[in-house]
């Protein structure tokens, strides 16, 4: 569970504001049409009440906002969203074009929870310290989340193992994402503990495109073995034209 | 119906085809075939013709035969069509000249119109001219094996004077395909002013507005106002989003719209790879490889986009052959199924104009009423093939008009027969006397009545319905091999030219070559192609599930 630190706050975060400052600290913000599909977040019944709760909590400080250039508010952890939610300080900071992306593809895959877990920094350095069996977690300089695969390849939630996945969104071009995925798989197989995951077929990477033509443009590619490659239209309005 | 026909020999030699009923030409090798698969065969394969000095086709039921020089063969490429059903005459189809005014096929569903195109694709590709065929309906196996056995074939020469096989490759819009991919906007059209390819474009969508119609004009004109200041660049997803950020007046929303709305249903269909990728289709190219080539734009599947989409290859090939074939002499051949739903205007365009571009047009239609008021126009063709038609239909009235009238001579005969008897009594002064008399005559006569009577009449409209195997065909005016006199022929097909078990393994054969084909990749994991794995990983593994799996379970979700 969090490691919550609001001894030191004046007025303590309600029941609401901590289910939406958990679910930030795992996917690092979100629009509020793409977290309300995630069933955790039901507890603010429509998308409207979940946008005057982030509103409100923006207000309060426990979150920040940013304006992209088209669609909807973009809502991370603020500076103090950081330090009660123990996630890394990088997540109160303004986004980058690609931050953005990232943001707004985990929190709309983050609905599915059947296929993906996004972990927050606590669970994933404890999962890669049972991983390696050891008490330090290894460095990963690149976001890891939890896949859910059917070792039979059937679309069915039955039976599915859980393998860590760099998750990958960043605006490129489909040819550039391919390398791009490309070079992070090989300098991540240099750290033998992935490269021991990776023998063991639990290891891959999912690639986030913002259109099914660009899903398919991508396949052509050459991409490394376990790949998955998901769409989030959503990211189409980040694109500049 | 029945008529007697005769090729008229003379007329052939004065074209210059060397051909003779009945008797050899010359001395030399001889080669005799039969049926209508191996006499396809042998006239469309340059390569096998070579060996020989003399063709002999035969008839059938054991009717004289048709023997045709090499020379003339090689001079005057030729397709077999079918046999006469009245005299078993073969009857061919010259590329060059009977085929050169378009070529027309009508009949209902299931009458084997869609065989009879894929036969002839099928003699084209292996002709090696490049043969291009739109299916409006759905992926038909016909037409895939009739293109690809055609193009496998070693029936040419290459530049060096080998044996030599073509190219095959099909797109269909039918999902779970694997496919090439047409996309309009990939064709390269160098040098052509953008006001012709918006022009080209809009006839290809059938937004045209023809000729004619003013009002329609009127919207076409709008619209190509509109396209000119956006361009045809990028992807039909890039038009539709730059269309959809463009401020416009409310007038011009108004008159555009049609147009903008395929823009964005061409979008949502749009499979936009890249220019390069193996499986994108580069009409000029393929024409340059003289491939055949069928394209699939699945009615069954996309509905009305099948139309804008059949339209915009059409006009792909169309200026392609323009460019990279110019002139009446290099020829393709274009084959539109089910041209009901096909743009009109753009059809009326190409039957009127195809010939002169070197385009050799074979169209199919159920029924002359699916053309509406311009079926006048839309039929203007020098070979027409009438596989049946609807009693009491506009084609029945057309077979009926087409056959024309002959002199019938009605047997009248009367036979009569009049007997008489009279008596009579007369009694006077000088006494009585009584008469009694019997006559009786008879008579016979008959005569022809005179009267002119049509040539096809119902009961011929039934038979042909009746028998799959059956067409009738009408070539005005005859050319080359096909002067066989101004009434239309009924024909027998003598047989199929490709058995089932022939059209499913080159289905089979087309779908597995993926090289350029390009296939919407399923989201299953390659995880299982991975070779096995030694036990010690095997041990390795489970401790890892076992501890991603924890992290991974709904309790340490939110």
């Amino acid at each position: 569970m969090q490691p919550w630190n609001s001894g030191d706050m004046s007025d303590n975060p309600t029941r609401k504001e901590k289910c939406l400052l958990e679910y930030s600290s795992r996917v690092r913000g979100f629009q509020t049409r793409t977290a309300h599909l995630f069933p955790e977040l039901n507890i603010f019944g429509t998308e409207d009440g979940l946008r005057k709760c982030s509103d409100r909590m923006v207000e309060g400080g426990l979150l920040a906002c940013s304006k992209p250039t088209r669609g909807q508010k973009l809502y991370r952890l603020s500076n103090k969203g950081v330090q009660i939610t123990g996630a890394p300080p990088a997540f109160a900071t303004q986004p980058s074009p690609n931050i953005a992306a990232w943001m707004l593809a985990a929190s709309r895959l983050a609905a599915r929870v059947n296929d993906f877990k996004f972990l927050t920094s606590p669970e994933l350095n404890k999962a890669l310290c049972d991983l390696g069996n050891t008490n330090t977690a290894l460095k990963v300089p690149i976001p890891l989340i939890l896949r859910k695969v059917s070792p039979t390849g059937s679309n069915t939630s039955m039976g599915t193992e859980a393998h860590l996945h760099v998750f990958l969104c960043e605006l490129r071009t489909a040819e550039a994402l391919a390398a791009r995925a490309g070079t992070i798989i090989e300098k991540l197989m240099r750290t033998e503990l992935l490269r021991e995951l990776s023998d063991a077929n639990i290891f891959g990477i999912t690639i986030v495109a913002p259109s099914a033509d660009f899903k398919n443009s991508l396949k052509t590619k050459d991409l490394p073995s376990e790949t998955f490659v998901e769409v989030v239209e959503e990211l189409q309005d980040l694109i500049v034209s | 119906m029945t008529q007697d026909i005769h090729l008229d020999v003379e007329k052939a030699r004065q074209e210059g085809l060397v051909v003779s009923v009945g008797r050899r030409i010359s001395n030399g090798k001889l080669k005799t075939v039969s049926g209508p698969r191996d006499t396809q065969d042998i006239v469309t394969d340059a390569v096998e013709l070579r060996k020989y000095k003399e063709i002999e086709v035969k008839g059938l039921r054991g009717t004289p035969s048709m023997f045709i020089l090499v020379e003339t063969l090689i001079s005057f490429p030729q397709i077999f069509y079918a046999y006469s059903k009245t005299s078993g005459l073969p009857i061919f189809l010259g590329i060059k000249r009977a085929l050169e005014g378009l070529m027309l096929i009508l009949g209902m569903p299931r009458t084997g119109k869609s065989t009879k195109m894929a036969e002839m694709f099928r003699a084209f590709a292996r002709h090696g001219i490049p043969s291009f065929f739109v299916g409006c309906k759905e992926f038909d196996p016909t037409i895939v094996a009739g293109g690809k056995s055609g193009a496998d074939a070693y029936t040419r020469f290459d530049a060096a004077g080998r044996a030599a096989r073509g190219r095959f490759t099909y797109a269909s819009m039918q999902p779970g395909l694997p496919t090439a991919v047409f996309n309009w906007l990939m064709q390269k059209f160098p040098d052509v002013p953008p006001s012709l390819i918006v022009a080209n474009w809009l006839l290809a969508i059938g937004q045209d507005g023809g000729a004619s119609d003013l009002a329609q004009r009127f919207f076409a004109g709008s619209s190509h106002q509109l396209f000119l200041k956006t361009g045809f660049k990028g992807s039909f997803k890039h038009l539709d989003a730059s269309l959809e950020r463009l401020k416009l007046d409310r007038d011009t929303l108004y008159s555009t719209a049609a147009a903008r709305h395929i823009i964005s249903q061409l979008a949502s269909l749009e499979i936009d790879i890249p220019k390069d990728h193996p499986a994108q289709l580069d009409i000029g190219s393929l024409i340059l490889e003289k491939a055949a080539v069928y394209y699939d734009p699945s009615y069954m599947d996309t509905a009305h986009l099948a139309v804008a989409n059949a339209g915009l290859f059409v006009n792909a090939v169309v200026f392609a052959k323009r460019r990279v074939l110019p002139g009446r002499e290099r020829l393709i051949a274009l084959f539109v199924d089910e041209c009901h739903q096909f743009p009109r205007s753009f059809l009326l365009q190409l039957v009127s104009q195809c010939a002169s571009s070197g385009i050799r047009l074979i169209m199919s239609w159920h029924a002359l009423g699916q053309m509406g008021d311009e079926w006048e126009q839309l039929s203007m063709a020098q070979v027409r093939v009438i596989f049946g038609a609807l009693a009491g239909s506009k084609t029945e009235e057309h077979l009926v008009h087409l056959s024309g009238t002959k002199k019938d001579y009605t047997l009248n005969f009367g036979d009569n027969v009049g007997n008489g008897r009279n008596e009579g009594v007369t009694s006077g002064p000088g006494g009585v006397s009584v008469s009694s008399g019997v006559s009786s005559s008879q008579g016979s006569q008959f005569g022809f009545a005179e009267r002119d009577v049509n040539v096809w009449k119902s009961s011929d409209t039934q038979s042909l319905n009746y028998n799959r195997n059956e067409s009738v065909i009408a070539i005005c005016p005859g050319a080359e091999l096909a002067h066989v006199g101004a009434s239309p022929i009924v024909c027998e097909s003598g047989g199929l030219q490709l058995s089932s078990a022939e059209i499913e393994h080159f289905t089979q054969e087309a779908l597995n070559e993926t090289a350029r084909t390009f296939s919407a990749v399923s989201d299953r994991p390659t995880t299982n192609l991975l070779p096995p794995m030694s036990a010690e990983m095997a041990e390795k593994r489970k401790h890892f599930l076992a501890v991603l799996n924890a992290a991974a379970a709904p309790k340490a979700n939110v």
